[in-house]
């Protein structure tokens, strides 16, 4: 299978996340709130104590709802791709628009993304590290957003050979991904107008190639 | 096999942890073990390994495991850090002229970066995960990302300077996320590029934050 047909394999389980869960008891959802609450501080790796207190439950009432901490923290990034829907989901514009347009809609889309969402979006990625099915749904969301771009800015990608297309693809996503959002904004502290100017320059160098391609 | 290991014999390193730093010049051979077990470990993309695992794969009991290392944690950073001692060869950068063509330039440091990042790359991207709680490994990253910062500002010191004194922190950011050890891992293994096309989307990226 190609890289492709995994991409568009995993693109699919970015639907499937919903309503898979629809029952929860309120323990359960204070459980996971106190998770997220743990993760907003900075705390990417809270232990099952931490959980028990941040959310006021017992401990013991922690394990009865999950079989272990990686099943609780699992269930927790899980919990939050179900609950957010409306932000993670790119709203697309249809291709007739300006490239510029286009461009500025995705870049505000992602910065929304990292703005509302960039310390959840961090500790999932630390706990990809360690749980495959953690990272599984981390790179099924970076499935998704390749996805959006390849619909987005099909004409442009369409007019390159499948090699300049490929490349173009991965520089378009590199330049709007979370860690360059993260090392521009977080680490080197740039605000978020020059973070999002580097983001729509980089979406702009990407589709002019300029990209050179492989030789 | 005796307590001194299938790891030691298996991979065929039979340059010793020993020699990467004078600093540790006497260490048994128990403790090297314990070391490449962790290392291979890692290779394996097991980032958390537990002490059983390691004194399994070392062949060492774990009494012996922990005879060398405070705990667990202690051995993994010396892990980690002997892991970047040993890649010292990989880790230096070929001089090229500072007043060649900046595409010249360009070249040079993405084949460095790429020549890393293929013997590196599973370790580095264990210590990023790593250190998001091992305070001790915190360091050695940031350390890894100043140094990846410097090079770049003194191989491109001229398209810097020439953006001027108030764009510099600005492009010393962008010119670092074109680089950094994440796009690669994006590139490569999010969406497969080959190595060629992992060069030109780096090339195109490092070009972009030079605006060249």
């Amino acid at each position: 299978m190609g890289a492709v047909e995994v991409l568009q394999e995993q693109t699919g389980d970015v639907v499937a996340y919903d309503g898979r869960r629809a029952r929860r008891d309120r323990n359960t959802e204070a459980v996971i709130r106190g998770c997220w609450s743990l993760f907003m501080d900075g705390e990417l790796q809270p232990t099952a104590q931490q959980v028990a207190e941040r959310s006021g439950v017992s401990l013991r009432s922690v394990f009865r709802h999950f079989q272990n901490l990686d099943a609780l923290l699992r269930a927790a990034v899980e919990w939050f791709v179900q609950t957010n829907t409306e932000l993670l989901v790119y709203q697309r514009l249809t291709v007739d628009r300006p490239v510029a347009e286009r461009i500025e809609s995705f870049v505000q889309y992602r910065l929304r993304v990292y703005r509302e969402a960039g310390r959840q979006i961090a500790a999932a990625i630390v706990r990809g590290g360690t749980d495959p099915h953690v990272r599984g749904i981390v790179d099924a969301h970076r499935a998704y957003v390749v996805h959006e771009l390849r619909a987005l800015f099909a004409p442009e990608l369409e007019r390159m050979d499948a090699a300049g297309a490929a490349v173009a693809t991965a520089c378009l996503q590199t330049a709007v991904q979370f860690e360059a959002w993260e090392n521009l904004a977080v680490r080197h502290g740039l605000d978020e107008e020059t973070t999002a100017a580097w983001m729509r320059a980089g979406m702009q160098r990407a589709l002019t190639q300029d990209c050179p391609k492989p030789q | 096999m005796g307590e001194q290991t299938a790891a030691a014999v298996g991979n065929g390193r039979d340059d010793g942890v020993v020699s990467y730093d004078g600093r540790r010049a006497r260490r048994d051979r128990n403790n090297e073990a314990v070391i490449k077990a962790c290392w291979e470990l890692f290779a394996e993309g097991e980032m958390y390994p537990t002490a059983q695992q390691v004194a399994e794969r070392s062949g060492v009991s774990l009494r012996s495991v922990f005879r060398h290392f405070q705990n667990l944690e202690a051995l993994v950073a010396t892990a980690v850090e002997s892991y970047y001692e040993h890649s010292r060869a990989v880790w230096t950068f070929d001089p090229v002229p500072l007043d060649a063509p900046v595409e010249e330039r360009i070249d040079a440091l993405v084949a460095y970066r790429l020549r890393l990042y293929r013997h590196t790359g599973v370790v580095m991207r264990g210590a990023i995960a790593r250190a998001a709680r091992d305070p001790q490994l915190v360091d050695v990253v940031r350390e890894s990302r100043a140094r990846a910062i410097k090079l770049n500002e003194v191989l491109f010191k001229a398209e810097i300077d020439r953006l001027g004194p108030e764009r510099r922190a600005v492009t010393v950011a962008a010119l670092h996320s074109a680089a950094q050890f994440e796009v690669w891992d994006n590139l490569a293994n999010l969406h497969g590029l080959d190595e060629e096309g992992v060069a030109a989307a780096l090339r195109s990226l490092i070009r972009g934050a030079l605006q060249v």
